[in-house]
């Protein structure tokens, strides 16, 4: 038949997109997609502006697919990538428009895969190790900006820091949870 | 200056001006280009892991293949494949794709729970609980039990998968308390694939399970098909 089977992996899905392989595109897009829906939700609290930006996302990533490189990292990682940065533009956006407060999003509570959700207690739980790791500030301010919007200016004012410390928290934070990670997995 | 700002550019925490900023300065920085890709690949397995996938409705599959099919890749695109190489990707990128790679063999048992959404309400509660545990063993015969038990909330989630179906018999789960076994429900069916919640799980030290007689029984029959301790 073509190219890829259905269990192919994603970086390999990828590059076919790249090639403008539009079967190639549906299976990643099965594969992800509910991860990526995940994601936006839970930036940008509001179902229907997660699923618009979740197709967004898509369609940059089959448009910019040339742009994605195995040897750095993860088709995962790369498309998250995308939707994240799209979802915080819309909260930025929003935020200009009203000027509301936004709390760090509650954890996601939309479950119809209840056998997934099993897997993802044990990936929590090594993530949660993981963010022990990092000490009280460091896990704030990471959360703070990914979850919650917020830019390291307003990261700091809130947690009381001075935009120094603040980067260099969220630096720190990062680096530690890239080592815990990759030793747990 | 923009060195500093790796970190806070990776969540997406600068503005406009600094985002265009850091982009200058990343043409001819590798360090930081190559930091970035670091602390990106981090941040999205990390996500990945930190939410519960949502089921996509169809009709953003359609639209998002419709919108595709009519959307011109950009003008570098058009090359060749790359080359088939599979799960050579180092360290936490290959751990993405067994992330996956495990997704899909659970996609053959999603549960479909629209229509009780209490009760999907409350195994979402446990598989959330910052306590839950989950305890997994494969089954006498067959088969595979997963047991995700939250103390705070005393209750357990209860997935069961390949059971060989049992005809004229039940599948009946217990919990041991104190030594002695109890019923902690029968399934219905004489084969068993899903989710089961079960309560009061708090003092107990096992769970089993067992083949009954249709319908259950008061006590297990043996042997028990699974032993799982709490
Ligand atoms: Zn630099």
């Amino acid at each position: 038949m073509d190219g890829a089977g259905a269990d192919a992996p994603a970086e390999e899905l990828l590059g076919l997109v790249a090639t403008g392989d539009q079967r190639a595109f549906a299976r990643l897009y099965d594969q992800v997609a509910g991860r990526v829906l995940a994601v936006a939700t839970r930036v940008l609290r509001d179902r229907a502006q997660a699923e618009e930006v979740t197709q967004e996302a898509f369609v940059e990533a089959w448009r910019t697919a040339a742009r994605f490189d195995p040897a750095r990292g993860s088709a995962l990682a790369w498309i998250l990538t995308i939707t994240h940065r799209r979802a915080v533009d819309r909260v930025r956006a929003e935020q200009a428009g009203t000027r509301r407060e936004r709390a760090v999003a509650a954890p996601g509570r939309e479950y119809d895969e209840v056998a997934e959700a099993v897997v993802a207690v044990d990936e929590r739980r090594q993530v949660r190790r993981c963010l022990d790791a990092l000490s009280g500030v460091q896990r704030e301010a990471i959360t703070l900006a990914y979850w919650g919007g917020h830019t390291y200016r307003e990261v700091a004012a809130q947690l009381n820091l001075g935009l120094p410390a603040v980067k260099s928290r969220m630096r720190d934070g990062l680096l530690r949870l890239k080592e815990c990670l990759a030793v747990a997995r | 200056m923009s060195h500093e700002l790796t970190a806070a550019y990776a969540l997406d925490a600068v503005d406009d001006t600094e985002r265009r900023e850091m982009e200058a300065h990343l043409a001819t920085c590798t360090d930081c280009v190559t930091e970035i890709a670091e602390m990106r690949e981090t941040l999205g397995l990390w996500a990945a892991a930190e939410v519960e996938p949502v089921e996509p409705p169809a009709y953003l599959r359609q639209a998002v293949l419709a919108r595709i099919a009519e959307t011109s890749q950009s003008a570098e695109v058009f090359r060749t494949p790359l080359p088939r190489r599979r799960y050579a990707y180092a360290g936490a990128a290959a751990a993405a794709v067994v992330v996956l790679a495990l997704v899909g063999v659970l996609i053959g048992q999603q549960v479909r729970l629209r229509d009780q959404r209490t009760r999907a309400d409350d195994i979402a509660a446990v598989l959330a609980a910052p306590d839950a545990q989950l305890h997994t063993a494969p089954a006498t015969g067959g088969g595979q039990v997963n047991v995700v038990v939250s103390p705070s909330l005393s209750r357990a989630v209860v997935t069961l998968r390949d059971l060989p179906s049992a005809p004229g018999k039940s599948y009946q789960m217990w919990l041991v308390r104190d030594g002695e076994a109890g019923s902690a429900g029968v399934l219905e069916g004489t084969s068993a694939d899903g989710v089961q919640l079960i309560d009061h799980v708090i003092e107990a030290t096992d769970f089993g399970l067992t083949k009954e007689p249709a319908g259950g029984s008061a006590a297990p029959t043996p042997p028990m098909l699974v032993d799982i301790k709490l």
